[in-house]
């Protein structure tokens, strides 16, 4: 290393330590930022855990029991494709067969079972809100499957009626959306079609008439 | 390359992390702009989707002064995580001159990581550029989360994982907490300007 070049490397490193410095700052300790603070929900404390995204990675609600389902869950964040979705799917109907005798626990894995379906075809054009319903629900499994010795059945069936309500609505979204959609097509191509009909009938009637005209002129005049 | 204009004795750096979805890198941005808020005296510009997610980039500039007669201003970019957002990722890429990859420690993040710098190393091809040539260091996040019993990759795997053949610098660290946030951010700075001057040297 040359002194110009060593020169250059002790000046930097000398700005990036002041700049850097932890030990002489005289300001508090980070606070989240004010996107932060407006996107989060007002009955959560602020930083209340170490971190937001060990809420939902992880706790890991459901244990052993919901590994695979839950690995392949956060794969779809990075990303949704056929192989995530079969291997999301083909891990549903295992644990159904595992636990056929549990009728909650089937009960929940048929909704997942659902939007993992729509997730499979529509895929990044699925509604924004599919991932954070789909993780809702899982986490709603996972959290049974914690508590399975602890609730009676009416607990749990209250806990799935919250729970497939808030599916329902998803379910409405979608569906809704696209009905109306449709319906609001239908509606736009009726309308087209009155016009261009009343359009071309008129068209007609002109050329009818010119035609009669024409005609009674091109006839011979009676002496 | 970096935008050097010598009438004004001005040199632009850009660095950027990258890194998978949810791994960390707007929150090291976020824990530098907020620490050293008084000495950085400029804004950090955020645009976030639902779910707090980075729907576009984050940017930060920091403006280290004037060494040797130049003065070096330095932008740092975040790129989104998610997939679908790979042309943001692209377009953020483009005339990079450093980049940190914060990978996440997470044992279930393992295969998102490795899949990550493929998608890097993809995107740079797309430019010409070389990865192994870009000056580069790698931070491996959330070593934090070890201490609430929740799996993480051991050192040596991430480093088998990405950093076998590049045999870049690396630190082990917690964004949320701040552990070696600062010392990335040094380390990245330091070598990109060391390459830099080489590179205008070779010229």
């Amino acid at each position: 290393m040359t002194d110009k070049e060593d020169a250059l490397s002790t000046a930097l490193d000398q700005r990036l330590d002041d700049l850097f410095d932890e030990g002489n700052l005289d300001v508090e300790e980070p606070k989240p930022s004010v996107s932060e603070k407006s996107s989060a929900p007002k009955d959560k404390p602020q930083n209340s855990r170490p971190n937001n995204f060990k809420a939902t990675e992880s706790q890991q609600p459901g244990g052993e029991v919901m590994r695979g389902l839950n690995a392949l869950l956060l794969s779809m964040e990075w990303e949704i494709d056929d192989s995530v979705m079969s291997k999301y799917l083909a891990e549903i109907q295992r644990l159904q067969e595992l636990h056929k005798d549990d009728m909650f626990f089937i009960n929940f894995t048929k909704m997942l079972e659902s939007i993992g379906l729509y997730l499979k075809r529509h895929k990044v054009h699925a509604h924004q809100d599919t991932l954070k319903i789909l993780q809702e629900i899982q986490a709603g499994l996972g959290l049974l499957v914690d508590m399975q010795d602890s609730l009676s059945d009416k607990e749990k069936k209250i806990y799935f009626n919250q729970t497939y309500e808030r599916f329902q609505v998803f379910r409405k979204q979608i569906t809704g959306k696209s009905a109306d959609v449709t319906k609001a097509s239908l509606n736009k191509n009726t309308e087209l079609v009155t016009l261009i009909r009343g359009i071309v009938r008129k068209e007609l009637a002109m050329l009818r008439k010119e035609l009669l005209e024409e005609l009674r002129s091109a006839q011979p005049k009676q002496p | 390359m970096a935008l050097i204009n010598p009438k004004k004795k001005e040199v632009q750096v850009k660095i950027v992390y990258y890194g998978p979805g949810r791994g960390g890198k707007t929150t090291n941005l976020e824990y530098i702009n907020q620490k050293f808020k008084s000495r950085i005296k400029a804004e950090m510009v955020t645009v976030k989707t639902y779910g707090d997610r980075t729907l576009f980039f984050d940017f930060l500039p920091l403006d280290i002064g004037s060494i040797n007669g130049y003065d070096i201003k330095i932008q740092f970019y975040t790129v989104p995580g998610q997939v679908k957002y790979n042309a943001t990722r692209k377009l953020v890429l483009r005339g990079v001159d450093g980049i940190v990859f914060v990978a996440d420690s997470m044992g279930l993040r393992r295969e998102m990581n490795i899949r990550s710098l493929q998608n890097l190393e993809e995107n740079l091809r797309s430019f010409n550029k070389d990865l192994s040539r870009i000056p580069l260091v790698f931070q491996y996040n959330k070593r934090d989360l070890a201490a609430h019993n929740i799996a993480l990759l051991p050192l040596e795997t991430m480093q088998q994982d990405l950093n076998a053949k590049l045999n870049a610098p690396y630190l082990e660290a917690s964004a949320i907490t701040g552990d070696n946030v600062a010392l990335t951010m040094k380390k990245i700075i330091s070598i990109t300007i060391g390459s830099l001057k080489k590179k205008l040297e070779e010229k």
